[in-house]
């Protein structure tokens, strides 16, 4: 009996390792943002980065979603336990629906008070993914997270010992994390213990350098991937359609856009703006384009899905990007993607972004609290597209760099330790 | 989703943007949606699709429970006995009077252990919409009401858990 055991153990060995060698490598991707019915916004750079790196693959994306209640503390405790047992008949086994680039998505909530420390935050993650999970760890030897608190921590605490870990950072309030020491120190356990931790651009690895800077050598950077397939159908002459895209906050200049657009409208009444977007400045936007008497030129589209926001910006010839601060400025290279000229501010991301290139796709101008910068450049701007300025080699530079292809491989080279080409 | 049954709870109304896209879906699809939701207030801005049905959950409870004795003890019956009067006293006295015995001890005493009583008040009003195919949990505050709605039924008959249309 001995033989034909061995035997069938043989064949079972060989066609075992036919299947191992055959499937595609394990990646579990974590993150706080995704978009969603929610925020449609939240996270495109998150689903870019998975549309990009998805294809060889075999990606799961575990996106623990916030969902803030300000309840009082017995029902905040009521909930919890309440969710506790939901999750057995909606994640065991976890339920996955398809999303980009191939890849699986489980959407776990992640009920939690609001204003809660960004310490207990990112152990409410670990927690809420440990019990969708159902306690067990996570299955890839990969796991590539975003932010480091939460999505770091949770990943971190939930993966297989052996698994390499891998963290993005893209967050623009890092420093309010830095400020907090438990949330400080989580972070230094997190730099220390991840096999690769990456930057989406220096505003966001200047301050993890100089509050670590004993893992600074550790801290590498990986841009956000853009898609540049679909191109538009006529190049920009005369930049009268104005777009602007994101959060309609402070923190993005909007004020000083609107006033920019008034005063360039008055020499040119063929001149529009669209705003796409929300945030809590909308009303007031609204009542300053009537104020200044260019409410009938000006439309706010509130928020649009990524794909129709990219759409809009192959339709409109000039990105008015006014912001004050930015990680990495992702919008930035969809709207070169997009053919379109730029008008932006030296905001931290997009300096960066067009380093070497700043005349090639437009105008770039200093952070000012007025529209004086802005109304000059869009006259330049105006002048340079009319005499001939050609944008498509700028596209092609940011191509090579932002590109799915580009940034694919980078993630794929760290990933499966693969040499790659250059770069 | 064609002639399925989907409830949305909404009870706290802080995901009230994907409730209603949710439903919208749903009814897109050919499916019917009711969202149950808390405090009316906060969803005064948001307009429901065509065919999403909006409950709320104060509606239940003064449709199902001793409230509605409550309501005739203190409105329609004292509207009666001031009829005839002028309009100012019975404004007064609801005023005054009614609406402040309502919200300040009526609707707590009757709101008591909220998540199972809450609980059967949708599922009576969901027998009469017809079985439940799918029940999307939206926002924190549904979860402890979910989990008693779910107790009521049957191993066989148990809807499906969503906590979106979009993750089932």
């Amino acid at each position: 009996m001995a033989g034909p055991r061995s035997a069938w153990s043989r064949f079972c060995s060989r066609v075992e390792k036919i299947v191992n060698d055959n499937r595609l490598p394990q990646v579990a991707v974590v993150t706080p943002w995704y978009p969603n019915s929610h925020h449609p916004f939240a996270g495109a750079f998150v689903r870019a980065m998975v549309e990009a790196t998805a294809p060889g693959t075999d990606m799961t994306v575990y996106h623990c979603a916030e969902w803030g209640h300000r309840l009082p503390a017995a029902e905040g405790a009521e909930v919890e336990s309440a969710y506790e047992t939901l999750l057995g008949y909606t994640h065991r086994p976890p339920r996955a629906t398809p999303t980009a680039g191939g890849a699986r998505l489980v959407t776990v909530p992640v009920p939690l008070t609001v204003g809660l420390s960004y310490a207990a935050i990112a152990r409410r993650h670990e927690a809420v993914l440990r019990s969708a999970l159902d306690n067990e760890p996570l299955a890839a030897p990969v796991v590539h997270a975003h932010v480091g608190l939460p999505g770091g921590w949770a990943a971190l605490r939930n993966a297989r010992p052996d698994a390499r870990i891998y963290v993005t950072e893209h967050a623009t309030f890092l420093d309010r994390v830095l400020e907090q020491p438990e949330a400080r120190a989580m972070y230094d356990e997190l730099l220390q213990r991840c096999a690769g931790f990456f930057a989406v651009g220096d505003p966001v690895r200047d301050p993890l350098v100089k509050a670590f800077p004993q893992h600074q050598d550790r801290i590498g950077f990986v841009p956000n991937p853009i898609s540049f397939a679909a191109e538009r159908a006529a190049p920009v002459r005369n930049p009268r359609r104005w777009l602007f895209v994101g959060n309609l906050t402070e923190r993005k200049g909007v004020h000083w856009l609107m006033e920019a657009f008034a005063r360039c409208r008055a020499e040119d009444p063929e001149l529009t703006l669209t705003l796409v977007g929300d945030g809590d400045m909308r009303r007031a936007l609204v009542k300053q384009a009537a104020e200044l008497g260019v409410a009938d030129a000006v439309k706010f589209t509130g928020m649009q899905p990524p794909e129709e926001a990219l759409r809009m910006m192959r339709e409109h010839d000039l990105l008015v990007h006014p912001s004050r601060f930015e990680t990495f400025g992702m919008v930035v290279v969809e709207a070169v993607a997009a053919g379109m000229a730029l008008l932006v501010t030296k905001c931290g991301g997009p300096e960066e972004i067009l380093a070497g290139l700043e005349d090639a796709a437009g105008e770039m101008v200093d952070v000012e609290e007025s529209s004086d910068a802005l109304v000059a450049a869009y006259r330049r701007v105006r002048d340079r597209l009319a005499a001939g300025l050609d944008l498509r080699p700028v596209r092609e530079q940011l191509a090579g760099r932002y590109g799915y292809p580009a940034v694919a491989e980078a993630h794929h080279r760290v990933w499966f330790d693969r040499e790659g080409s250059d770069g | 989703m064609a002639d399925r049954n989907v409830l949305i709870l909404a009870l706290g109304g802080t995901r009230r943007r994907a409730a209603l896209d949710d439903a919208a879906l749903v009814t897109a699809d050919g499916g019917n949606a009711t969202v149950v939701v808390g405090d009316t207030a906060l969803w005064r801005n948001d307009k429901p699709a065509p065919g999403v049905r909006l409950v709320a959950q104060a509606e239940l409870e003064l449709r199902h429970t001793w409230l509605r004795w409550e309501q005739l003890m203190l409105y329609r019956l004292p509207r009666r006995a001031l009829k005839g009067r002028s309009d100012r006293a019975w404004q007064a006295y609801r005023r005054r009077v009614a609406d402040k015995l309502h919200r300040k001890v009526f609707l707590p005493l009757a709101r008591r252990g909220s998540g199972d009583r809450t609980a059967r008040l949708i599922r009576r009003y969901e027998t009469a919409m017809g079985k439940l195919d799918v029940l999307v949990v939206n926002d924190p505050a549904s979860m402890p009401v979910a989990v008693s709605l779910l107790r009521t039924y049957g191993g066989t008959e148990l809807p499906q858990v969503a906590y979106g249309i979009g993750d089932r």
